[in-house]
């Protein structure tokens, strides 16, 4: 049934005539106006005209809309020629693929994509119109919305399902809040650090403080774990477990209490009552993140 | 207030457009402008239904009986274009954005929304003696049901940008962009075993500007400065003072690219970064640089090298910090990424890459706790920790390194199969519960089907431990598998997607409950003399276990031309477990006496939510809309948080 030596023959003539059309393709393509491209894309066209590229195109750029088409997916004669026949090579000259990028950056070079060529998404090989639908957008731009990354993070799209998350699911926040998918200066994070990311809406949390919780300024995922958890406050695990990964829990049952707390504070020799009020460690150390009155984060 | 002064800095930038928009007018030939507006109306009714509200409506602010407003303008002379967009007015989520640009050369941004987020008490407790023990602290102001008791905290954010630059420079622009972050309300809030409902009234603002610069064709530029503020106007609680103290930030940062070639491009930047608490005086220093690498010889060959350091630095000589029991860490953080990619033959891709971490902390030995190095002590089960023989201080310098490899094979019929490795591999961990080794290979698969379905899996199998642990020996290991199947139609007239994660997860920790520096003792019932320290609990391998199901489904339809129906819904089931066996004071003689404890704070949740829309077009640019969503939180170990919340509207939008 399936003959891969066949089959690699197929490929290898396949790639030598495409080749070899391309070549001829980018040799011979010319301009041939928007006029001839909405003789087929009459209703894309109409859509476009009243899209957010289409009215900024001219007044930003001073590009007519007979020039807009090809001003984008490079000159149409061939694949005009074509015909609607995909197997046609000069068929495929006007798609905006990853190596069209760079018709896109010809003209975007905000600041927020400064870092695309050395980016991720870029070496794998991600074309801008895989998020971007420009045609599609009407009046507003076409900022991708979370649900195009969560087409292919399908992972974070479980987690921002869990009981706890940040709002993206209900549409308050999107992933581009904290990620810049063009590429940031530390990772995929718009600052240079993911406490940084999370200080920006977080920012009482940034301190300095005198009594300062060591992993807060280093990294936030060592307790949270940002897209979604099954825990209150994002946890990576329900306490006192998760403080018990790092801590000995100091609330012995001594006659005087823990040495640093009151007596009365005492877990173990407290009423049944307070010592259920105490199986969650914030509590009592509530300004966990950092504080200035007092020691251990109780005030 | 805080929305008449929303309304006033959207009016403020609408003014600014129409004064710029005018000006345009006198310079620009004036041409039919291409202008369009549209507006919908919408009845919004809910209900709900159970004891709380509070988890359905976390990010939901309170939404009864309203009518709602959309509105948008959209127009626009030869150079000046105009974009206004007003939604949800009336509600408890209203935002606006504008959009302004006058050729190239002045482009103005705005974007106003708010956020209602509910944080009201979620109340904690233990399985003891196998039956739930809740927390006698919650009471009825803590949970939502009286809707003058309900605890949110509002969040306002504003966003403005402006550009400009010279139509005869283009390649020079300048730019001033403010972000501000207003938050108010009230939270819940636990302070030594009492509920506060605390008031929050505090905001951020950012400010910045810098300039941005073309260098040829093939290169960018720009310098950024930037100033933040953070001023809390919240009334202390329960006699606390400096909660959530003021703050500001200073940073300045710069940033490049530049591309020698097609096939070579190089980024990178540096920033320096100062924040000073406005209460105790201190200042943190952070200095960050980064420097990127991609070559690409051919076009399916990729080579990356990204380098990045960060170093925060604690100015300890300022303030009060004097008295303070340990001096603040600073550290020292650099990472190298490279990266290679190679597509061959049959769309194969090759993925390598290899992520070196060293961090270095000063003073991190400061941080131990105290009661750590205390006498010898003995535990329930005959568990003697020596004194000494444990420490929780932050690593002074661990090195990590990362790999990863990925193949991707492109299989007959347009199959492919993809194998993925992740290694960690590290001589300490920065903290107790990081690990030393972590090994996650994975699988993924995706098979197109007949009559337009796709198939997709995905297998991860995860496995992390700290090898080098004196207290905790933190292992995790976590089992994931995803599966989804998609339809569209050929036409698009239709889809279909199905997707479906199961999660599981054990972490374990060998756990230590209840130490003192000083050694106690305890009268044993009947023996007349004393008892060391009894309820000193040791669990060699006390584990937390997770069990996550997710599924949803998105539908959309186009069964008539002026008919559109979309719905989705999900399901999650997620269930966590610390699963302890601990007698706690057996010889103690007061109400807790003897309890076994099973579990702290256990999960058990099944939330339900789902939602229909449909649009109906009465006219050419006239559109009925009726909506239904409800959302269902069942705890199943704590029925007080149960709810149910519906929401129906019913609207018509129009378009000129």
């Amino acid at each position: 049934m399936h003959n891969p030596g066949r089959r690699f023959l197929i490929l290898v003539a396949a790639c030598l005539f495409s080749t070899v059309g391309i070549a001829r393709a980018a040799e011979t393509a010319t301009e041939v106006g928007a006029a001839v491209c909405t003789g087929c894309h009459a209703e894309r066209a109409e859509a476009f005209k009243k899209s957010w590229h289409g009215r900024k195109m001219p007044a930003m750029k001073n590009v007519p809309f007979e020039k807009s088409c090809e001003s984008c997916h490079g000159p149409g004669s061939l694949h005009a020629a074509a015909a609607g026949d995909k197997t046609n090579p000069g068929f495929e000259t006007t798609k905006m693929s990853a190596a069209n990028n760079e018709r896109c950056l010809s003209c975007h070079k905000q600041r927020a994509i400064i870092n695309w060529k050395v980016s991720t998404h870029n070496q794998q090989g991600l074309a801008c119109a895989s998020c971007h639908k420009v045609h599609e957008a009407g009046e507003n731009a076409p900022k991708p919305k979370s649900d195009v990354c969560l087409n292919c993070h399908k992972k974070q799209r479980q987690q921002i399902n869990l009981p706890f998350h940040h709002p993206v699911g209900e549409g308050k926040m999107e992933c581009a809040d904290c990620h810049n998918p063009h590429g940031g200066d530390f990772r995929n994070l718009k600052a240079e650090s993911v406490a940084e990311t999370c200080f920006q809406c977080h920012s009482e949390k940034a301190g300095p403080f005198r009594q300062e919780h060591p992993p807060v300024a280093e990294d936030c995922t060592i307790c949270h774990t940002p897209h979604g958890s099954i825990n209150d406050k994002l946890l990576k695990q329900s306490e006192p477990y998760l403080c018990l990964s790092c801590h000995k829990m100091p609330h012995a049952d001594t006659p005087t209490g823990h040495p640093l707390s009151p007596p009365s504070y005492s877990m173990l020799s407290a009423p049944k009552g307070s010592l259920l009020q105490h199986s969650r460690c914030t509590n009592c150390h509530w300004n966990i993140h950092g504080n200035d009155n007092g020691s251990w984060f109780t005030q | 207030m805080r929305m008449k002064r929303a309304i006033m800095t959207t009016l403020g930038l609408f003014c600014a457009g129409i004064i710029l928009s005018s000006s345009s007018r006198v310079q620009a030939q004036e041409e039919p402008a291409a202008t369009s507006a549209s507006g919908e109306a919408r009845f919004v009714h809910s209900t709900e239904q159970g004891p709380s509200q509070a988890f359905n409506r976390r990010w939901d602010g309170k939404r009864y009986d309203i009518g709602e407003f959309d509105l948008g303008l959209h127009t626009g002379l030869r150079k000046a274009l105009l974009d206004l967009n007003l939604d949800d007015l009336r509600s408890t989520t209203e935002q606006g954005a504008l959009d302004f640009s006058w050729g190239s050369s002045a482009i103005l941004k705005g974007d106003f929304n708010r956020l209602a987020h509910r944080e009201d008490f979620l109340q904690n407790g233990m399985v003891i003696n196998n039956a739930w023990t809740p927390s006698t602290q919650a009471t009825s102001a803590t949970t939502f049901k009286n809707p003058n008791a309900e605890n949110i905290v509002k969040r306002d954010f504003q966003e403005e940008s402006l550009d400009l630059s010279l139509p005869s420079h283009p390649e020079y622009r300048l730019f001033v962009d403010q972000w501000m972050q207003q938050q108010y309300g009230a939270r819940a809030l636990t302070i030594n075993n009492a509920v506060y409902s605390q008031g929050v009234n505090n905001y951020t603002r950012e400010v910045s500007a810098g300039i941005d610069a073309d260098i040829t064709d093939k290169g960018q530029l720009y310098y950024q400065y930037v100033f933040q503020k953070f001023e809390n106007n919240a009334p202390t609680v329960a006699g606390k003072n400096g909660f959530w103290p003021a703050n500001d930030m200073t940073a300045n940062k710069i940033a490049f690219r530049y591309n020698p070639s097609s096939s070579l491009s190089l980024a990178g930047g540096a920033l320096e970064r100062q924040r000073y608490s406005q209460y105790n005086g201190l200042t943190q220093y952070t200095y960050a640089g980064n420097l990127s690498a991609t070559y690409r010889p051919t076009k399916d060959i990729s080579l990356s090298a990204r380098l990045y350091d960060r170093s925060v630095q604690n100015n300890q000589n300022a303030g009060f910090l004097g008295i303070s029991p340990g001096t603040a860490i600073d550290f020292l953080f650099l990472k190298g990424d490279f990266d290679a990619r190679y597509t061959g033959i049959y769309h194969t891709t090759l993925h390598a890459s290899y992520k070196p971490e060293l961090t270095q902390r000063r003073n991190a030995n400061q941080w131990a706790e105290l009661f750590m190095d205390a006498s010898n002590i003995i535990y329930q089960n005959v568990t003697i920790a020596a004194s000494n023989s444990q420490a929780n201080a932050a690593a002074s310098q661990d090195t990590r390194h990362n790999l990863q490899g990925r193949i991707t094979l492109q299989l007959p019929k347009d199959v492919e199969l993809e194998f993925g490795e992740k290694y960690l591999m590290a001589n300490r961990a920065a903290y107790e519960n990081a690990p030393t080794l972590s090994n996650e290979p994975s699988v993924d698969i995706t098979v197109p089907l007949p009559q337009n379905l796709i198939w997709l899996g995905n297998f991860t199998d995860s496995r992390s431990k700290n090898q080098r642990s004196t207290m905790t020996n933190f292992k995790s290991t976590k089992d994931t598998f995803m599966t989804g199947l998609n339809w569209s139609d050929a036409k698009g007239r239709g889809s279909v997607g199905f997707f479906y994660t199961f999660e599981e997860g054990t972490d374990t920790i060998e756990s230590w409950f209840g130490l003192s520096n000083t050694a106690a003792y305890h009268s044993a019932p009947n023996s007349g003399s004393p008892y060391n320290v009894s309820p000193l609990i040791h669990d060699p391998s006390a584990p937390y276990e997770y069990k996550n199901h997710v599924m949803s489904v998105s539908v959309m339809a186009k069964p008539y031309q002026k008919v559109r129906v979309t719905g989705d819904a999900s399901y999650t089931d997620s269930q966590g477990a610390f699963l302890a066996s601990q007698v706690f004071d057996p010889y103690f003689t007061g109400t807790g006496a003897g309890s076994t404890v099973q579990s702290f704070n256990p999960t058990d949740l099944r939330i339900l939510r789902y939602s229909a829309h449909a649009n109906y077009e009465l006219a050419k640019h006239v559109t009925a809309k009726i909506g239904f969503r409800q959302s269902s939180w069942i705890d199943r170990i704590n029925s007080s948080n149960d709810g149910r919340d519906s929401v129906y509207d019913l609207g018509v939008s129009a378009k000129f």
